[in-house]
């Protein structure tokens, strides 16, 4: 029954998506920094994010985004030692999104949900650890594009699993700049 | 064919995006700080130990049931050689409550390791620095289960004489050995 809803809730967007933009085939460049956000993490703040990516447009709504991501947590504070602060993580990832909505130029605008899997190379001071995990990815974004031009906005959910259970999970609120080659 | 891809897409979607809530809302990762009721003075003749107490910890509380990895461990300590010749010095953790210091190293978990003093030498490590010396990560959650251990702290050198205490002065809030754990649990 859940399942269903989310199929039906995301059938909608793209229904409304198909119907306010046009979709080309291509493929395009783009940057895009934001904000990270933990998700029930007392060893993490909330720090910056950048990155970027490559968009291939598969034909139709369907394409590939292939990306580079850096994020670094904020230090952080614990009530239990008053007055330390702590470094936070730093994250260096890359990774392969499937996206949904269109990955090709854009007149009009266009929302994308989009899912895929990356590698996260941890590094981390204050834990004198070093390590690089499989995690995935999943969010929603939307674009708004005129000939090459591209601008977006998105939110993706990401979960890396750590070693012996658990895992660490973050929200990044991102806005973006993406050019198309070849787009009329 | 195009219906097809298009399902399977969105199936895996779905199941991407559920995996991201689930695990927003089963788990997440808890620091607690516990500190010792007193400071260890040992000899390689005469044991002294400290006890650590979780169960008055309301984080430990909360997730005891639910630990399933520890992601980090942090001691913050001021060791103390009382001798004229060097030490190195190290801490132990067992549930059990030992003795004498041959005891205590062949059975006790050694977490905490090569802190070279020189003679009547003190030496601070806050928690940032206690990484270098920490060791047996995965075998100290089976510790933290119990809710209570001992934690020795000893030389590796014999003979040996050496103090265990906080960083702080008496009567601060850092005058005994403190742990920094940090833990992932969650459903």
């Amino acid at each position: 029954m859940k399942g269903k809803k989310i199929a039906l809730i995301l059938a909608g967007i793209l229904l409304v998506s198909a119907a306010t933009s046009a979709h080309a085939t291509g493929w395009g460049v783009g940057g895009f920094g934001g904000v990270s956000i933990p998700i029930v993490q007392d060893d993490a703040a909330q720090g910056v994010v950048f990155g970027g990516h490559i968009r291939l447009s598969l034909g139709g709504i369907l394409g590939l985004e292939p990306n580079w991501t850096y994020f670094k947590n904020g230090d952080w504070t614990t009530s239990d030692a008053p007055g330390e602060t702590f470094p936070g993580s730093k994250f260096n990832s890359f990774g392969v999104n499937a996206i949904l909505g269109g990955a090709g130029p854009v007149t009009g605008f266009r929302f994308f949900p989009f899912a895929g899997f990356k590698f996260y190379n941890e590094k981390n001071d204050f834990r004198d650890f070093s390590g690089s995990h499989l995690g995935w990815n999943a969010g929603l974004g939307i674009e708004i594009g005129a000939g090459p031009i591209g601008i977006e906005g998105r939110a993706s959910g990401e979960l890396l699993p750590i070693d012996g259970g658990g895992s660490r999970k973050w929200v990044h609120i991102l806005g973006g700049l993406n050019y198309y080659f070849g787009a009329k | 064919m195009k219906h097809k891809h298009l399902k399977v897409w969105m199936a895996a979607l779905t199941v991407a995006v559920g995996l991201v809530a689930a695990g927003c809302i089963l788990s997440g990762e808890f620091i607690f700080v516990v500190e010792g009721d007193g400071t260890i003075t040992s000899t390689d003749t005469v044991l002294d130990n400290l006890h650590v107490d979780l169960t008055s910890n309301s984080t430990w509380n909360d997730h005891k049931d639910d630990i399933k990895s520890i992601v980090d461990i942090k001691f913050e300590c001021k060791f103390t050689n009382n001798r004229s010749d060097s030490a190195s010095g190290e801490l132990y953790i067992s549930k059990n409550l030992y003795t004498t210091v041959s005891d205590v190293k062949d059975n006790a978990t050694l977490v905490f390791s090569g802190l070279g003093l020189a003679g009547n030498e003190s030496r601070t490590v806050s928690f940032s620095e206690s990484s270098t010396y920490i060791s047996n990560l995965d075998t100290v959650l089976s510790l933290l289960e119990s809710g209570e251990f001992y934690v020795y702290g000893i030389a590796s050198d014999t003979p040996f004489s050496v103090t265990v205490s906080g960083v702080g002065t008496p009567g601060s809030d850092q005058e005994h050995l403190r742990l920094m754990v940090t833990i992932s649990a969650g459903k």
